[in-house]
């Protein structure tokens, strides 16, 4: 008992610390006139006025929009791909799970580029193609548009939603689909009403993760949507920090705003998945893994996904590698294949102190992920399980800090370690505090939406065996909700990679990383550079990828044995 | 009772050696006899290194960096992000008595605004005889080592060279319907160019006659807007950086650049933190930068170097410099003159 509560009272001292640091020195400063660099002056409510602002309220509008839209085509896109990759006898399983990851690897900037040169009304390869088929000159598709924001949002962040959904989907009984089935169900009932419903919890901490992720993001809007003067509240929280004076205030208020509604949701969620019983899918029971016989939607689906692979994932990637061997961004042709190059991927080679950031990269994502993870199946179970008084505020509070924006996170965190003298400040220490406060929050879902599908029985009768919390907790509850927590460590590590936002202020010479590089050859306009290295990571990352999958089938799905 | 004796006494020793160290460095920064380089150098050589914050682009500032380290063989420790990061960086680490920094390298805006804030310190250097005036503002609290200067950039295959513009007026031209293009924040140079197109009202106005006749694609980034004129998504864009231009048109891409007058030229350098822990490194930096062989390492990186020898033939083009203290003062009027212009033509 005593093991138990040092593990709990550790793990949730350490996530409110995390989480409590953005968020007092959030509502710290937005009660309080900015003097420059983040100091505080008088008392005051005048950042709030800004809320008196219409326009503020239409940036807010405009940003829900988004979120939802782009929540829900993820959601659905993800859902999709995962169901097909978990559930059914389709063909091409196993590319099919690595290519549905390709999207989250590749940088947000390049993805948004890459759609450009695709969907654009003047440039847009899709438009031309098209247009030169139909012998007309009309726009097909538009990418500046809410409905371009959404779409290319939407694929960006839809394997947050696969990889949520596949575990759920890996954690169930199958008997349940094929009572329905040999019953007469029709199949498309079966999927909706029996695994959607038990995989509700997850589907619910998916779209959460995906609305509360969109709300937060700042590429997409700002490329697609100023050409379209369609501004989201975030640009309003960017501007106010990037101002001299800094106006620290004025943007902390703004993000109160988000704060709020990501709370809403949160407790929503915690709701849900309260009701535990009704999504249990692991019980004491044993079960074989088996995947539902398609017949002849078999083929159907594997062609659907094989175009989501051409399409989706095939078009920004080849537009990538093209753009690799060339000099400078340029729509294909005859006249650009003749002067094709190497010279971008010699120039990431040579870029100083890669080989560092590459080491440090990989130290700090896969020990945050790790950190992560571990916390979250300690906090995910305190949250499910326990009768602990306060769990679903603690649930609430160690996730809100996803909402904060990276630009401002980083400030609050820059400040406590010039305060606090731990040592930490300038080293590479401080930047995995920041990913670890920053991505709990998504470990935190993948963990609960797991957990709440493993019956109670199987820890209980464990706990009547004789075994203690710690055994019961390590050899029953963690294997258990393995699948969840592997995607969730995927996840995170892979999102570590990308993080630059709150990156940038916290690095120092010495330690810096992947994404500080990603950045640098955006901002100096070495595209050509940048999609070299894009494709690089992808290898390198679908390599990995490959390998995790080997590694999950191999530890097989959770039975109870 | 004990440690409190010991406490203040400790804070006096501790008060007396910080001023004697600034006293040490204000001399230093200000010192203009004719050893000055030498007792630089050798203090540099004494500290070993100098960390310098900047917002150049990584190669700019590794030939920049390489040539000092070679010249002196002290080590140059560079930190790089946006200039807007560099401000909140050094100046919250300032105000929470962290002293990393020694140099700060960045644009004008950013340099004058951390001088303002006093994070950094005067130098006077016999150097500074060689520069344009316009590098120097009179508190002599950074220096300008480069110029951005602000061109028009077009497509050449979708603009034809004798079909471009004259003047700001021919930009209201239904010929160019769709096709023009604006960086989301350049501030700084509308404030520059309004005043001089008959005053401030007339100067709004003709831009907002531009945006209604012929709409503006607003775009996030100099480089990116400078690529998508490249890749021919704008054919013709209103504020690029002339170096970024430069950079394109020697690689191939299909873009050349001319200047609707008055042209823009803003001024970027250098400055020494006030409180830097290398003090002489850091002032032999600022220097070196400013000296004929660094500003000759930035020309070869398509700059315009603000030296008036290294720069002279590049002085000659008609540029109006962006009062950046004026600037400064006004930024939020200026900034709610371009969102109400650009971003946001309806309301």
């Amino acid at each position: 008992m005593t093991a138990q509560r040092l593990v709990m009272a550790g793990c949730i001292a350490l996530a409110l610390y995390l989480a409590l640091v953005p968020l007092v020195f959030l509502v710290h400063q937005s009660f309080h006139a900015t003097t420059t660099a983040g100091g505080t002056g008088a008392v005051t409510l005048d950042n709030y006025r800004a809320f008196a602002d219409p326009h503020a309220w239409r940036l807010f509008a405009n940003s829900i929009v988004f979120a939802a839209g782009s929540a829900l085509f993820a959601f659905v896109v993800g859902t999709t791909l995962a169901w097909i990759n978990e559930r059914s006898n389709a063909p091409f399983k196993r590319t099919l799970f690595a290519l549905s990851i390709v999207p989250l690897v590749i940088p947000g900037v390049l993805f948004v580029v890459a759609w450009i040169l695709l969907a654009s009304p003047k440039i847009g390869l899709v438009n031309l193609v098209l247009q030169r088929m139909l012998g007309t000159d009309v726009a097909f598709v538009d990418v500046y548009t809410m409905g371009g924001m959404i779409f290319v949002d939407g694929l960006h962040q839809s394997p947050i939603a696969f990889l949520l959904m596949s575990a759920a989907f890996r954690a169930m009984d199958p008997a349940l689909e094929e009572s329905a089935l040999t019953s007469g169900a029709r199949l498309p009932r079966v999927a909706w009403q029996i695994t959607m419903k038990l995989a509700w919890p997850a589907a619910c901490a998916a779209v959460l993760l995906l609305f509360v992720r969109a709300i937060e993001s700042f590429e997409v809007p700002a490329m697609l949507g100023t050409p379209a003067g369609l501004e989201v509240f975030t640009s309003a929280i960017y501007k106010a920090m990037h101002q001299y004076p800094g106006r620290t205030g004025l943007a902390s208020a703004y993000a109160i705003a988000l704060l709020l509604l990501a709370a809403i949701a949160l407790l929503l969620q915690f709701r849900v998945s309260r009701r535990t019983f009704a999504h249990v899918t692991v019980t004491g029971r044993g079960y074989r893994q088996r995947p539902i016989d398609l017949g002849r939607w078999r083929h159907a689906a594997g062609a659907l996904a094989i175009a989501y692979a051409l399409v989706i994932v095939g078009l920004p990637l080849l537009v990538l590698a093209w753009a690799s061997f060339q000099r400078f961004y340029s729509v294909p042709s005859m006249q650009a294949l003749a002067t094709a190059s190497l010279e971008p991927y010699r120039t990431v080679l040579a870029f100083p102190a890669l080989g560092q950031a590459v080491v440090n990269s990989l130290v700090l994502a896969a020990s945050c992920a790790t950190i992560v993870i571990v916390l979250a199946a300690v906090l995910a179970w305190i949250a499910v399980r326990s009768r602990l008084p306060g769990r679903a505020a603690l649930d609430t509070l160690v996730s809100l800090p996803m909402v904060v924006p990276g630009i401002v996170l980083g400030l609050a965190i820059m400040l406590v370690y010039l305060q606090i003298p731990l040592g930490l400040y300038g080293t590479l220490g401080i930047l995995l505090v920041a990913y670890v406060t920053r991505f709990l929050p998504y470990g935190m879902r993948y963990a609960t939406a797991s957990l709440v599908q493993v019956h109670r029985e199987l820890e209980e009768s464990a706990m009547l065996s004789g075994a203690s919390w710690a055994r019961t907790f390590r050899r029953i509850v963690l294997p258990l909700v393995a699948p969840g927590l592997l995607a969730g460590w995927i996840y995170v590590a892979i999102v570590s990679l990308r993080e630059l936002s709150t990156s940038i202020l916290l690095y120092s010479p010495g330690s810096e990383v992947l994404a500080i590089v990603v950045w640098e050859l955006w901002e100096n306009g070495q595209y050509t550079a940048l999609s070299a290295l894009g494709v690089m990571y992808i290898a390198a990352l679908l390599g990995l990828t490959l390998l995790a999958h080997r590694f999950s089938s191999a530890i097989s799905a959770p039975t109870a044995r | 009772m004990l440690t409190a004796c010991i406490r203040r006494a400790a804070a006096f020793v501790i008060g007396m050696l910080a001023m004697a160290t600034a006293a040490g460095q204000t001399s230093l920064a200000t010192y203009e006899g004719p050893d000055r380089l030498q007792r630089l150098v050798e203090g540099a050589k004494r500290e070993g290194e100098v960390v310098i914050y900047t917002s150049a682009p990584a190669e700019d500032m590794k030939a920049l960096t390489d040539a000092f380290e070679r010249r002196y063989g002290v080590r140059a420790k560079v930190w790089r992000a946006s200039s807007e990061k560099v401000l909140q960086r050094a100046l919250t680490e300032a105000r929470n008595g962290r002293f990393e920094v020694d140099v700060v390298e960045t644009n004008g805006p950013e340099l004058e605004a951390l001088a303002r804030e006093k994070v950094l310190q005067p130098v006077h250097s016999p150097l500074h005889v060689e520069l344009i005036a316009q590098a120097l503002p009179s508190h002599r609290g950074w220096v300008g080592a480069r110029l951005n200067v602000f061109v028009a950039a077009y497509n050449t295959n979708l603009v034809r060279r004798d079909e471009l513009p004259r003047d700001w007026k021919g930009l209201a031209d239904a010929r160019w319907k769709g096709r023009l293009g604006i960086e989301a924040s350049d501030i700084d140079w509308f404030a520059t160019v309004v005043p001089t197109l008959g005053g401030e009202e007339a100067g709004v106005a003709l831009f907002r006659d531009i945006v209604r006749t012929n709409g503006m694609s607003v775009r996030r980034g100099h480089t990116l807007l400078a690529q998508l004129v490249a890749a021919g998504e704008v054919p013709l864009a209103l504020t690029v950086y002339n170096n970024k231009a430069e950079q394109l048109k020697a690689q191939g891409a299909p873009l050349d650049w001319f200047v609707l007058e008055p042209g823009v030229a803003r001024a970027g350098g250098v400055g020494v933190a006030q409180r830097a822990r290398n003090p002489h490194a850091a002032l032999l930096f600022y220097e070196f930068e400013i000296s004929e062989e660094g500003q000759r390492v930035l020309l070869d990186r398509e700059y315009v170097p603000t030296h008036r020898r290294v720069g002279a033939r590049l002085h000659q083009a008609p540029f109006r410099f962006v009062d950046i203290r004026a600037v400064l003062d006004d930024y939020a009027k200026w900034e709610k003159l371009y969102d109400a212009t650009f971003l946001r033509p309806s309301r």
